[in-house]
């Protein structure tokens, strides 16, 4: 079923922000700072599934919270031990 | 964990189910609201976003929401008293920009040179009461100081609070540099006396302990004699002498008296860090004699740190002069203390062997003098140059 809402009224950005990953130490753990970000698929205390356009970003570790700004940028805090890559389109 | 701009403009916490997180996330991400998400369920959203968050989470999961808090929520909660908040917050921030203000230089290390004229060359290489700590760029103006005064061979500036401590090393205490003996030296008489004691270090001595010299004599040679092999060098020793001197003191019998007659105030000013506002000025001269004092108040917070307001008042202090006579008894007294004073100073560094005390009553006074045996240092170098 289709939705019949008049697309041209929902402004959205031609641009899709590209995948990008950074992680920074901090006296509390690390800090990972992920563009490209269009969902969350799961988010505990110690694991978060990050989707992006072309794959998924599984980081896993202790104390775990979300930071979300604006463009799709998301910054994950906390103890964070492991961080795997998923591939395939979302 | 609160974002600053959240913490300032205010900012709400919404509670929802652990279970809805990954979709109130994924909602908040696409539609770019700014929050911070705890795995417990709990999000922290400015007050702006506040309504449009609301508006994306009703029907869609269950929430609650708290009032607004932070510090723009304080003052939206104090609605009858707002004046005194913000007369609060202002008067804080004024307090912040203060302390952030040189207040007081506080010199320490100086022995000869006086505090005000190390703060007046600091001055002049850009640091002064009233600049703003942020600015000052203390190395940079550490290294001017240096290059611009000789007088100083280190110098540092540390701040507590608002104060600056300034650490200085004249030149002249920067330990007692060892001559650069390049060339030759000996070492001669400086005073008629008679030898007591004789050190040489380098060099041949000349005399021995007994010998009577006169002023110029060589006591210490920097040549060494040709039966043992010659050569030259910087002479170096301690030579004592015994001495003796006469010191005299006289007193007139007839002085001025100045009686004070009274005082008035002729000049007040406020002083906030450097400008002075003259708040009254009295105009015309006195007829009597008079001395100019000026008064300078400083105020400090809890006895400790100084404030940079000050208030100088200047008095005049008139006196009626009168010629009086000074009493047998007052006029030894002033000679012994006078006496006494001079042969401290010139014994400070010699040590006293005899000494004779006369006194008598002249024409115009008295007059007191001793005679002082004492054991000094006699010897000075005196280079010379070989060809």
């Amino acid at each position: 079923m289709t939705d019949k809402r008049n697309i041209g009224d929902i402004m959205t950005s031609a641009i899709i922000s590209r995948f990008h990953l950074e992680a920074e130490r901090t006296p509390s753990g690390v800090e990972i700072l992920a563009s490209g970000v269009i969902g969350v698929k799961e988010f505990s205390r110690e694991s978060v599934e990050l989707l992006t356009h072309s794959g998924r970003v599984f980081i896993y570790g202790k104390r775990l919270s979300i930071l979300v700004f604006e463009n799709g940028t998301v910054e994950v805090k906390g103890r964070i031990e492991d961080v795997r890559f998923g591939y395939g389109k979302n | 964990m609160v974002r600053i701009d959240a913490l300032v403009f205010g900012y709400r916490k919404i509670k929802i189910s652990a279970d809805d997180l990954s979709i109130v996330t994924s909602i908040f991400i696409r539609e770019g609201i700014i929050s911070i998400f705890n795995s417990d369920g709990t999000l922290t959203v400015r007050e702006r976003d506040a309504a449009k968050a609301r508006s994306f989470l009703s029907g869609k999961v269950e929430f609650s929401e708290s009032e607004t808090l932070g510090i723009y929520g304080i003052y939206k909660r104090i609605e009858h008293k707002r004046s005194i908040f913000a007369a609060s917050m202002i008067g804080m921030i004024f307090v912040m920009l203060l302390s952030s203000v040189v207040w007081d230089i506080r010199v320490d290390g100086n022995a000869s040179i006086p505090d005000s004229q190390i703060v007046l060359s600091l001055s002049e290489c850009g640091f002064s009461i009233g600049d703003f700590w942020h600015f000052v760029d203390r190395g940079k103006i550490e290294s001017l100081y240096l290059k611009e005064n000789n007088d100083i061979s280190w110098i540092n500036i540390n701040r507590r609070g608002t104060v600056a401590y300034v650490s200085v090393i004249e030149s002249d205490q920067a330990g007692e540099v060892k001559k650069e003996s390049y060339g030759y030296a000996n070492i001669v008489a400086e005073h008629d006396c008679i030898i007591d004691e004789i050190t040489v270090k380098s060099g041949t001595a000349t005399v021995k302990p007994g010998d009577v010299v006169k002023k110029g004599d060589l006591l210490i040679s920097g040549i060494f004699p040709s039966e043992s092999g010659g050569g030259f060098c910087y002479a170096e020793g301690k030579v004592v002498g015994k001495m003796s001197e006469t010191i005299t003191v006289e007193v007139a019998r007839e002085y001025e008296k100045r009686t004070r007659v009274g005082e008035s105030i002729c000049d007040v000013r406020i002083n906030f860090f450097d400008f002075s506002l003259n708040i009254f000025k009295l105009y015309g001269n006195s007829g009597n004699s008079c001395d100019i004092i000026e008064d300078i108040k400083v105020f400090s917070l809890f006895g400790e740190r100084r404030l940079p307001l000050s208030v100088s008042t200047k008095y005049i202090v008139e006196y009626d002069v009168t010629c009086e006579s000074y009493t047998d008894e007052q006029i030894v007294s002033i000679a012994r203390e006078r006496l006494n004073s001079m042969m401290l100073a010139r014994l400070a560094e010699c040590d006293l062997i005899k000494i004779k005390t006369d006194g008598e009553y002249t024409d115009n006074g008295y007059s007191m003098s001793s005679h002082i045996v004492f054991l000094t240092e006699v010897g000075c170098e005196v280079e010379f140059a070989v060809e």
